[in-house]
């Protein structure tokens, strides 16, 4: 008994295993018509001639398709079934949706928040990102600055080292002519307020680059978490 | 911009539709709301088979109208409805996405199972039932196929669109949208194996 279902199993299960082996894509494409390479067609064509399951899929889909375009359109819908709610606006939503003023009225024809709104989307991040990173630097540069770095130090040197030289050549000349007294004194003076003149220019120069770049930042970042919750607007093209 | 009442239009509901728009876009509030009563069936019946969901299906076609409402200008002539159906279609989509976001919240079968195909006049109540049945069937399977696809597939073989506007629509090209609506088909088959009987008899 076994063996006589095992028997008749046998030819269902070879014809399985061939069709597991067919495109069932290919048939779905040669039911619907979609096939345009003849050569294509005529492969789709003979399998589903050569094999039954393929066959049965074939007709299956064209059944699904049938009841599908049966199933009603919308417009068929709504002829006897009413949407679940009311779908009107109310003056507040429109207020909101557009701008009173007719300065805010011109602005939404031109579309300007729209496409501020898509710019953001757009470039806010590569943006905003790369302000960030100058007012990082900047920040970098103008605490440097302010607190008297290695680069304030070498400026101050620089400033001050010429005066000093001059300074000792001036000493030697003086002794050499034995009559002037104290010379380095005037030229030290000198050299002080060189320093001093160039220490507050610096530090002006600091407080302002530190300013802009932690505006910067400032700007650099809001631009970033503005694209990253921008608006996707539905886009409601003109295509009619 | 153009004045939309001064286009020649034969077909009555396309003046009128744009008549409304043009009042619209001048501030009447009520002109606009006189076209969502015309078109919110429609556009909720396209849209609940796109997303089963009632309520997201609900919240689809009230963004399309604020988006409409919004984007009044953006109209270029044409046909209202198709103009408002773009907006919706798009909405849907957004609301599947939404949903994608959400994968462990599926859509709940046979969700918009009332509404069954007009039956014919001299239909018996066997095949009515059937009918009815088969629509049953149909409605559950599509509850279940990927979104793209239940898209493709509704505005092609339900709603006539042709493979180039959906492609427009879908923002993907003719061939995706091939791909997309045959592998529905194969998934809605897959799905509806054991009931391909009612749908040879």
């Amino acid at each position: 008994m076994a063996d006589q279902d095992r028997g008749s199993d046998d030819p269902r299960l070879a014809a399985a295993a061939r069709h597991a082996l067919h495109d069932e894509e290919l048939i779905a494409a040669f039911a619907a018509g979609d096939i345009d390479d003849s050569a294509e067609a005529e492969r789709a064509r003979s399998v589903v001639q050569r094999c039954a399951m393929c066959r049965e899929l074939h007709d299956d889909l064209l059944l699904v398709r049938g009841a599908l375009q049966a199933s009603g359109s919308a417009a068929q819908r709504a002829a006897t079934r009413s949407a679940p709610r009311d779908f009107r606006l109310t003056a507040e939503d429109a207020a909101r949706l557009r701008p009173g003023s007719p300065v805010a009225r011109l602005g939404a024809r031109l579309g300007w928040r729209d496409r501020l709104g898509v710019g953001i989307v757009a470039f806010g991040r590569p943006l905003g990102a790369g302000l960030a990173t100058l007012g990082v630097a900047g920040l970098l540069i103008g605490s440097l600055v302010l607190s008297g770095s290695p680069m304030s130090l070498l400026a101050g040197a620089g400033a001050s080292s010429a005066p000093a030289a001059e300074g000792t050549a001036s000493a030697a000349e003086a002794s050499n002519r034995a009559g002037a007294t104290e010379p380095g004194e005037t030229t030290r003076d000198t050299g002080l307020g060189v320093n001093a003149q160039s220490g507050g220019s610096s530090s002006a120069a600091g407080l302002l680059l530190f300013g802009g770049s932690a505006a910067l930042l400032v700007v650099g970042v809001g631009l970033v978490i503005a694209s990253r919750r921008g608006p996707q607007p539905i886009s409601a093209g003109p295509g009619n | 911009m153009e004045d939309l009442r001064a286009t020649t239009v034969e077909d009555p509901v396309q003046r009128r539709d744009l008549i409304l728009l043009e009042r619209a876009r001048e501030g009447d509030l009520d002109a606009f709301n006189d076209l969502v009563v015309v078109y919110q069936d429609f556009l909720f019946a396209l849209v609940v088979r796109m997303v089963p969901d009632r309520d997201q299906a609900s919240d689809a076609v009230q963004e399309a109208f604020f988006s409409a409402y919004r984007n009044l200008d953006g109209f270029r002539g044409g046909s209202v409805r198709s103009w408002l159906s773009r907006i919706t279609i798009n909405a849907a989509m957004d609301a599947q996405r939404l949903k994608k976001r959400r994968p462990a919240d599926p859509y709940p079968e046979l969700e918009d199972d009332t509404w069954q195909p007009p039956a014919d006049a001299s239909a018996d109540p066997v095949t009515t039932s059937l009918t009815a049945e088969r629509h049953r069937a149909l409605n559950a399977a599509m509850a279940r196929i990927t979104d793209d696809q239940r898209t493709a597939i509704v505005l092609y073989d339900v709603e006539g669109y042709d493979y180039a506007e959906i492609a427009s629509l879908t923002g993907v090209s003719i061939g995706t949208v091939k791909s997309r609506i045959h592998r529905g088909r194969l998934a809605l088959r897959g799905l509806l194996a054991d009931r391909m009987d009612l749908f040879r008899g």
